[in-house]
């Protein structure tokens, strides 16, 4: 048997990955997801031993952000090829690497991809949903998966290439970049969105600016949850509505 | 008011669509609320009311993090839940840019607060289906014990199944109870901008707190200091 991984194995394993979450529980996390994605490279090992030992070890609990996964499941991946190959050592160094890397991962991953990438993919789409409609969601979506997808599946050929050395991911310039883009983004495009807010040529455009300063604080301190805080927004608009404007002409 | 069979059929597909798509599989985000309002808008008959309300709670839920194993609001149902009652709001649109358009006040808070609620249920519901992954972890147990992979995979895609029905019953029991708070409804004839703009502020706030945790502040006198500017001009 060839203790090789193809470029065909890594895009199984790519493919897979978009389910990673699939069966994701409290229990296991994301481990079903790990072993069905990792299961495209089973060809490695010939014994039906191997085999049990080598599913096994991929349904131990773990748990990263879903597109740090894609270079996390590449360096695995070539772990499990070194010790198909013949190194002795490789099992118990790739099952430490998935220990020690997993969090770090996944705190990059969750500021990156949901605190960062999303929210100003999401500002930027509803400022261009505001002028140009249509295209704004087009644009959000567009925007987010052209740095989502090079990670999440890129990411796992990869990671292959670097194995051990996986880490530097979150070294790399592009992920610097991306830091200064959200850092400046969300607010120059919600400075934005409050304009266009309070350019509306009505009594209303009034609330926006306070509104925001209201979001903004309890934001911070996560104070409230955001479907609460809307829901009070609501309350307040339904009765300014009822006092300042009591029928549309 | 009610969907016709086929409109109702397409959007417990988009419902199906966007619970998946949330967190279980590929997550290209056409469960955000910006995008799932707006197609669920435009199966229900009116692109640009869904593709306002989707603007109103992109914002909304901008702070939810799935940290840890923590699960977020069910934003996908929610935001098809909202786009589709925003289309088939009663009574006359006001512009809220030269492209969006958004229903009176009553029924946008109605549709609003329904969508909020589905989304909110939406998660301690998701909590539980994670936390009864057993039998799946069972199955996929033996699978491996066997050294059959496609039995893990199985039990792995099967985790699918609860996901998305809960999606597609979420998308259904917004949809009904909307569909008839939107009846009950009263008619009075007030302008949808007294909810939509202070809706927009908080989530527009809510988001850019994310990138200014320390110094929100800055942010929100600039907001401030802008949007009265704006507003006087």
């Amino acid at each position: 048997m060839s203790a090789r991984v193809s470029r065909l194995d890594l895009t199984r394993i790519a493919f897979w990955n978009l389910f990673l979450q699939a069966s994701y529980g409290t229990g296991r996390r994301q481990a079903l997801g790990i072993a069905a994605a990792m299961a495209s490279i089973r060809g490695l090992w010939s014994t039906p031993e191997d085999r049990r030992a080598f599913l096994l070890r991929h349904l131990e609990p773990m748990n990263t952000n879903p597109v740090m996964a894609g270079p996390l499941l590449g360096a695995m991946a070539r772990l499990e090829e070194r010790a198909a190959g013949g190194d002795a050592e490789a099992v118990s160094r790739m099952v430490h690497m998935r220990r020690v890397l997993e969090g770090p991962l996944a705190a990059t991953g969750d500021a990156l991809f949901w605190a960062g990438l999303r929210p100003l993919a999401g500002l930027a789409g509803s400022v261009i949903a505001w002028q140009c409609g249509a295209l704004g969601p087009i644009v959000f979506v567009v925007l987010y998966n052209a740095v989502h997808l090079p990670v999440r599946l890129g990411g796992v050929f990869w990671g292959h290439a670097k194995a051990e050395r996986v880490l530097e991911l979150m070294r790399a310039r592009w992920v610097m970049r991306l830091r200064v883009a959200v850092r400046w983004g969300i607010p120059v495009f919600g400075l934005c969105l409050v304009a266009l807010g309070a350019s509306v040529e009505a009594l209303p455009r009034w609330t926006v600016a306070p509104a925001a300063v209201a979001g903004v604080f309890l934001g911070s301190r996560s104070l409230v949850r955001g479907g609460l805080l809307a829901g009070g927004a609501i309350m307040v608009g339904l009765i300014l509505s009822a006092v300042f404007s009591p029928s549309l002409p | 008011m009610s969907f016709d069979p086929g409109t109702w059929a397409l959007l417990l597909g988009l419902g199906l669509w966007t619970a998946l798509d949330q967190s279980a599989c590929l997550q290209l985000l056409v469960s955000q609320p910006l995008v799932a309002s707006w197609l669920a808008g435009w199966i229900a008959g009116d692109a640009a009311s869904g593709l306002a309300v989707g603007v109103l709670l992109q914002g909304v839920w901008s702070r939810s993090l799935p940290l840890g194993a923590s699960p977020l609001p069910f934003l996908g149902p929610a935001a098809v839940v909202g786009g589709a009652l925003a289309a088939c709001a009663p009574g006359p649109r006001v512009g809220l840019s030269p492209v969006l358009v958004i229903p009176e006040a009553v029924p946008l808070a109605i549709l609003l607060w329904v969508s909020i609620a589905v989304g909110e249920l939406g998660r301690p519901l998701l909590q539980r289906i994670y936390r009864r992954r057993g039998a799946l972890v069972e199955m996929a147990l033996t699978g491996a014990g066997e050294g059959r992979a496609s039995r893990v995979r199985l039990a792995h895609l099967m985790g699918l199944v609860p996901t998305g029905l809960l999606g597609m019953s979420l998308v259904a029991a917004g949809l009904l109870v909307g569909t008839s708070g939107l009846d009950i409804a009263p008619h009075v004839h007030t302008d949808g901008r007294w909810v939509a703009l202070p809706v927009l502020g908080v989530g527009v706030g809510q988001a850019c707190s994310l990138s200014m945790k320390r110094r929100a502040w800055i942010w929100g006198a600039a907001a401030l200091v802008l949007g009265v500017a704006v507003a006087l001009t």
